[in-house]
């Protein structure tokens, strides 16, 4: 497989309305038959980039290449892309078929070729024998399949997707995720998909960036993302995460780095952050999950006495927070209810033990969080 | 006690309304059947010779064509700059926008004489003549208003993304108007040349001044009023235009209100 080949490629691609930056110098390549999620809040110009990729607008400076070539000048109808609107933009006077076939007409197929292949495309998103149907007499998860077939049907070399999945309810959404991700690996067209549902990129995704304020903060693999988050925001939009304040103490002989940690006392890192010297402030930071909570000491690497402020259960799992002395706020833990019986002991003012390991640990430069700040 | 008399209250005043609104419509047709030259009760004897008459009558017929032609030619022409015109309105924010949409509806305020008088001075000093293109003209100007607040309501809430969307799999924006706007648009162009058809069929005081030689309908039949004998036959033409012009403007309406199901959201 070609895997490596980047198709789609953006360089510094800016995008000013009057006063507002909404892309700010963005960057990146998309590799070839890849799923790729541009993942922020609203406004970050998550949009705004899958428009200026479709050609629907334009750059201000910088470029865009697809397949190689560049694609100033180049109007949307001859990109090779198609884009599944937000809205699906169905055209409501057409019947399901027509609507599939739309984009077909300059394809120089005959009349049963266009049809044979329009009712491949219904069989693949699963809307055989709907081909008659207003757009007016579809559900909601059948219009979003409309759209779907009507840019797959074109053999696009990418699929632009605008938070398709955001209009469908919680169950429908769910099996939209499992179902487009199969769709792609079938089809092999490279997807980038745009989305502010977190959990949603990072099921479904090869490779997600995350966006803020028109910026790329990251462009990493889920797994990089959610356990190695590369600044405070980052880490903060996808899923949860408790900050600590840390005083770097030494540099060890082995060029990790000895810390004061709030509440946790001296921790040995294997890593450094940049510029690091006896004497820097920081931020120490680890996900609620990395955290075990126990009524007794453990012999785990760092392990420190709390109090239990409040607690809600949720049934495969109690949210918990636990405020430990040296730490103004308290710590969010979830804890997995593997012992039926365990939950129950979590009861406000309960006194537990707070475990975890050196590698659930994640250390930022305080700078960082200034510039990343949402 | 008191909400029933305010019903009936509101029924009286309704049921005289529209009494009065279409009681002297009515009284063309009848007297367009009365086989008598005056218009006056009794009624004599039911006949249609006055509707032979007008059939037979080749100035009639010359006045129905010039007036068919001149409506014809002016719903095309307003709806088309209408199309436009409310086309640019909805899809592009445009620096006084407010203002140009004032001026737009300004001439629904005017007073036609005023029109009629302004235009004949106009035409004659440029020398263009008058005659039927003349009443064209003059027509286009107070019937484009119309056709723009028409189509201007069938633009509005036009998804932007339909556009976006057909450009995206393959079409020019050419393409794109005649494959999904003007499908769209329809039923609204429809409405739009229907309903200027019967502003510019009916309108008496433009074409009064501008159509010299070639009288429209209505300005044929105010030159018949001054010959009593030939009054019933013009009762028989105005009844018919009545039930002519009111089937139009049915499916105007009808036209207008229908709904293409559209609304993606």
């Amino acid at each position: 497989m070609n895997g490596q080949r980047h198709l789609v490629e953006l360089q510094e691609l800016t995008r000013r309305y009057d006063d507002h930056l909404a892309l700010d110098k963005v960057s990146l390549r998309i590799r070839q038959g890849e799923f790729f999620s541009i993942l922020g809040p609203s406004g970050c110009g998550k949009s705004t980039l899958l428009r200026l990729i479709a050609g629907l607008d334009w750059p201000d400076a910088g470029s865009l290449l697809i397949d190689g070539r560049d694609m100033r000048g180049v109007p949307p109808y001859r990109r090779p892309c198609n884009m599944v609107f937000q809205n699906y933009a169905i055209f409501p006077h057409l019947n399901v078929r027509d609507n599939v076939g739309y984009g077909l007409r300059k394809f120089g197929l005959s009349a049963t070729e266009k049809r044979e292949r329009i009712e491949a495309m219904l069989l693949a998103v699963r809307l055989g024998g709907l081909g008659d149907r207003k757009p007016g007499q579809l559900s909601g998860g059948q219009r979003q399949r409309v759209a779907l077939a009507r840019a797959l049907v074109r053999q696009p070399r990418v699929l632009l997707l605008d938070e398709p999945l955001g209009a469908l309810d919680k169950s429908l959404r769910e099996a939209m995720q499992v179902e487009l991700r199969e769709l792609q690996q079938s089809v092999g067209i490279t997807f980038v998909f745009v989305t502010h549902d977190q959990e949603e990129a990072l099921s479904m995704s090869d490779r997600i960036a995350v966006m803020s304020d028109g910026r790329i903060l990251q462009i990493a693999s889920p797994v990089d993302l959610y356990e190695r988050p590369n600044c405070p925001t980052v880490a903060k939009f996808i899923g949860d995460m408790n900050f600590f304040g840390g005083v770097t103490e030494g540099i060890t002989a082995s060029g990790g780095a000895l810390v004061q940690v709030d509440g946790m006392g001296a921790v040995e890192f294997d890593g450094r952050l940049e510029n690091e010297k006896p004497g820097l402030s920081h931020q120490v930071a680890i996900r609620p999950e990395k955290l075990r909570v126990t009524g007794e000491r453990t012999d785990a690497a760092i392990c420190v006495r709390g109090k239990v402020v409040s607690s809600s259960y949720w049934g495969d799992q109690s949210q918990i927070q636990v405020s430990i002395d040296g730490c103004a706020t308290p710590l969010t833990v979830s804890a997995h209810n593997v012992d039926p019986a365990g939950a129950e002991h979590l009861v406000r003012g309960a006194d537990v033990y707070l475990s975890v390991n050196r590698s659930g640990l994640l250390r930022f430069c305080e700078e960082e969080i200034a510039h990343g700040r949402v | 006690m008191t909400a029933r008399r305010g019903r009936r209250l509101r029924q009286v005043f309704s049921s005289g309304y529209l009494v009065y609104l279409y009681l002297p419509i009515v009284i063309l047709p009848i007297f367009s059947f009365n086989d008598s030259f005056y218009i006056s009760f009794p009624l004599q004897a039911f006949t249609t010779r006055w509707y032979e008459e007008l059939a037979s009558d080749p100035s009639i017929i010359a006045a129905l064509a010039s007036s068919l032609q001149i409506a014809a030619a002016t719903a095309l022409i307003s709806t088309f700059f209408g199309v436009l015109t409310a086309r640019a309105l909805t899809r592009y924010r445009l620096r006084y926008q407010k203002s140009m949409l004032a001026a737009i509806m300004l001439p629904i305020v005017i007073p036609e004489l005023i029109l009629g008088v302004s235009l004949l001075v106009a035409l004659n000093q440029v020398g263009l003549g008058l005659g039927k293109w003349a009443v064209v003209a003059g027509h286009t100007l107070i019937c484009f208003p119309f056709a723009v607040a028409i189509l201007l309501s069938r633009f509005e809430g036009f998804d932007l993304a339909l556009e976006e969307a057909s450009l995206d799999l393959g079409e020019s924006p050419w393409q794109t108007f005649w494959r999904v706007v003007f499908p769209l648009a329809l039923p609204g162009i429809v409405a739009s040349v229907l309903l200027t058809f019967t502003i510019s069929f009916d309108e008496f005081l433009i074409a009064f001044f501008l159509s010299a030689s070639e009288p429209t309908l209505p300005v044929y039949l105010w030159g018949q009023l001054r010959f009593p004998k030939k009054l019933p036959s013009a009762l028989a033409l105005g009844s018919l235009i009545i039930v002519a012009s009111f089937i139009v403007v049915t499916i105007a309406e009808l036209m207008r209100r229908r709904r293409t199901g559209w609304g993606t959201k």
